[in-house]
């Protein structure tokens, strides 16, 4: 829009126009306007310099040029020089116009740097908080880190002493150990000696003197022969139970499937006269103590025929678990079984399920046999039932 | 139909106001949509400058401040935009303004219907055009133009330079703010909505278990703040605005997609989150997390689509969230460039970031209900 010259004086200066000028006049553009005084601009738009762009002149003795707005000068203008006021004002309103486009520019600038001030305090904001929230989970981090470190610190104390009491009691029970199997073991061998002259001297009694002894003399006799063997037996079985916790044990891959046939073998004449199917995996291996190891097949095959006796078809069989994670072996028969509830009770000594009158015995046999294992760092357990066999389950190092 | 639009970015506003009259006054406008940023220390002056540039009586005007406006070649934060239509007689323009929104919602848009209605003389609308105070509770106002009107309504809520503080509604020769204000036209005047909402859903679905207008407190069992934490493996920050949002999910509005986006300025400390919108205890949700690139496509791809219009649109406008601003940063002037690029012999646009966008969805058979939305461009072509 070109700049406009208006008058608010009459007659007025050569190029301006009379009108009636409103805040349109004064606004609408880049404007120069002829006035009688600055007081008549402002009743028309209070304000007008801060919004005004262009020129104010009013009459004075002198000329003058002074910004009385960011776009607006003000001239005063001897009456001399009036007539050449529009020449003048026009190069001067052509200047405001290319300095309002700065202006627009500059003050959407100021704008943009607030914008971006304020979107820059956002980000100050977040960036304070997070790092707050960061410091205060690090600070909660280092809390519970020493915490931790006095936790362990403690924790490391009182197994230090555990560990000592362990050792003090460990070392004051295989002391106990070594004292209880000597003294077994000592026992065991000091017995059987009167022992055997019971045995002896009872047998040379009822093999000269039974006939002239009355009835009841030779049954007295016959049952002192009798407790002198089962005797004899036991102190047997605990001298194995001893050796079982003393012996060196000296490993050595054994082939336990000719371990167990050969034990067997040997015990042809406790199953003489009966049926007994034997099943014996092939190619059995395991990390043992041959001669332990032997032990406690001769323990557990003797408990099989033992409790199969009442079977016309007796069957025992030695195998492996198919598991190939563990090496667990097993000794199972088709006998008398046994009653699950009693189960904790079958591999501490002297403890029996059966009745004596039922199956003999002296109740060491599966204790040695614990024994052994555990000392090949091994386990052994049993499952059966009342009248369906038993299985004896151990593991050894493959 | 012929069409104008006009921008200016003179920081005083008669004189915006009267350059931007001046500008569209040729086209001897019938309404004129005028769109602005909240930097006019005195917005009456802007409207009183326009319609002295205008020189001409009857003129319908509508508009609000925003966050920055958008005109045919430029998206700016700072200025004034408008965009005059002159249908020649073939249609009329009425409008209804409602005070009292932030107050209550439902009862100013239920007003503003009314007197619009009243205003029509009982001619149907073909649209409704919307202009509204944020500070309202938007989702409140959805409720009413979801289910009581049965025309397109379309709009945003005016907005101001993202400090939430102030904004301006231009309803003719009035400056309001605190209400509710709807342009009605009836006649020969085809227009055309299409909503752009390409924001990608991530996480888990939670339900809102504490909530109170626009404040969200608790979801999923934990603050709103913390579940948008979890779902996005990251911090909460007042920058994430427009990045991250919440769609609320219901399974039997499926085509029905909302938005929310969180308001600069939270309670992080309480763990509560702003919302351009309230969600209602017991709605679930769903964390979006948005990509300029998705957006800018979107954008590119809708433009395209007004190829297959069964009209000529001789004008647009565009209704932006300021959050999609927020996200874009300089790459906004695409939300703009899309549009007139694909009309090079020139298509008057004009439009706002807002604090909220109005408009119904698409579907098979048209549109869907009025919805109420963050995070979306809603643009409306006329012709």
């Amino acid at each position: 829009m070109r700049p406009r010259l208006l008058s608010l004086v009459t007659p007025a200066p050569a190029g301006f126009d009379v009108v009636a000028i409103g805040k349109r006049d004064l606004l609408g553009g880049t404007v120069a306007v002829y006035a009688p005084d600055l007081d008549a601009l402002t009743a028309i738009l209070p304000g007008y310099g801060t919004r005004m762009q262009g020129v104010i002149a009013t009459p004075g003795h002198d000329f003058s040029a002074t910004q009385v707005g960011p776009l607006l000068w003000h001239l005063t203008v001897p009456a001399a020089l009036l007539a050449q006021l529009g020449t003048w004002v026009t190069p001067m309103l052509e200047m405001v116009n290319g300095a309002a486009t700065i202006f627009d520019r500059d003050a959407e600038s100021q704008s943009s740097i607030a914008r971006l001030r304020q979107e820059l305090g956002y980000m100050r904001e977040d960036y304070n908080r997070v790092t707050s929230r960061l410091q205060s989970k690090l600070n909660e981090l280092m809390r519970t880190q020493i915490a931790l470190t006095e936790s362990e610190s403690r924790l490391r104390i009182l197994n230090e002493e555990l560990e000592r009491r362990v050792e003090i009691r460990t070392s004051e029970l295989r002391a106990l150990n070594q004292e209880l199997e000597a003294f077994s073991y000592s026992v065991s061998h000091d017995l059987r000696a009167p022992l055997r002259a019971i045995h002896g001297f009872s047998g040379m009694l009822m093999e000269d003197f039974e006939q002239q002894l009355p009835k009841e003399a030779q049954d007295h006799l016959h049952r002192v022969v009798a407790a002198a063997q089962r005797m004899d037996q036991l102190i047997d079985d605990l001298i194995g139970l001893a050796r079982a916790a003393k012996a060196d044990i000296a490993l050595s891959r054994v082939d336990l499937s000719s371990v167990c046939l050969r034990v067997w073998a040997g015990m042809q004449h406790l199953v003489a006269g009966r049926k007994i199917e034997l099943k014996v995996g092939s190619e059995l291996f395991a990390w043992a103590d041959e001669r332990l190891i032997r032990v406690v097949f001769e323990n557990l095959l003797a408990n099989a025929v033992k409790f199969t006796r009442s079977k016309p078809d007796a069957s025992i069989e030695f195998g492996r678990l198919p598991d190939a994670s563990t090496s667990t072996f097993y000794v199972r028969d088709n006998g008398a079984g046994f009653d699950m509830k009693g189960v904790d009770k079958l591999f501490a000594p002297f403890q029996r399920l059966h009745h004596e009158r039922e199956f003999e015995g002296t109740g060491i046999g599966l204790a040695t046999a614990k024994r052994i294992i555990a000392r090949h760092g091994g386990a052994i357990w049993a499952e059966g039932a009342v009248g369906e066999g038993a299985t004896v389950y151990f593991t050894l190092p493959a | 139909m012929r069409a104008a639009s006009a921008s200016t970015s003179i920081p005083d506003p008669y004189r915006a106001g009267f350059a931007l009259g001046e500008s569209l006054a040729p086209t001897a406008p019938e309404v004129v949509f005028l769109f602005s940023s909240v930097h006019y220390g005195h917005p009456p002056e802007l409207l009183e400058g326009l319609h002295d540039g205008l020189n001409r009586d009857g003129v319908v005007v509508i508009g609000n401040s925003g966050d920055g406006c958008y005109e045919t070649h430029r998206a700016t934060d700072h200025g004034a935009a408008a965009l005059g239509i002159d249908t020649g007689g073939k249609a009329k323009w009425f409008l209804a303004t409602a005070r009292g929104v932030t107050a209550n919602p439902e009862d100013a848009t239920r007003r503003a219907v009314a007197a619009l209605r009243a205003a029509m003389g009982g001619v149907t609308p073909s649209l409704i055009y919307l202009a509204a105070d944020f500070h309202a509770d938007a989702s409140r106002i959805e409720t009413v133009l979801r289910d009581e009107i049965d025309v397109p309504v379309v709009g945003g809520f005016a907005a101001d330079d993202n400090k939430m503080a102030e904004c301006f509604l231009y309803a003719n020769q009035e400056t309001v703010n605190d209400a509710v204000v709807l342009l009605g036209v009836a006649g020969e005047v085809h227009t055309d909505i299409s909503i752009g909402n390409a924001l990608t859903a991530v996480g888990a679905i939670g339900e809102v278990e504490q909530a109170e207008g626009t404040q969200l407190h608790r979801i999923d069992g934990i603050s709103a703040v913390d579940f948008i934490a979890r779902e996005t493996g990251k911090p909460v920050l007042q920058s994430d605005r427009g990045i991250v949002s919440l769609t609320i999910v219901d399974p039997e509005r499926e085509g029905e997609k909302r938005l929310r986006a969180i308001v600069p300025g939270f309670s992080v400390e309480e763990g509560t989150l702003g919302l351009y919108g309230g969600i209602e205890r017991g709605k679930h949700v769903q964390v979006c997390l948005a990509n300029p690139e998705s957006l800018i496509a979107e954008v590119y791809a809708m433009a395209e689509r007004t190829a297959a219009l069964n009209f000529e649109p001789k004008a647009a406008i565009i209704v932006s969230c300021a959050g999609r601003k927020w996200l874009l940063g300089g790459q906004i002037e695409h939300e703009v460039k899309a549009l007139s690029d694909r009309f090079p012999a020139g298509l008057p646009i004009v439009g706002f970031p807002s604090f909220g966008e109005i408009g119904p969805l698409r579907n098979e058979t048209g549109y869907t209900r009025n919805l109420f939305h963050n995070m979306t461009y809603v643009l409306l072509l006329v012709g």
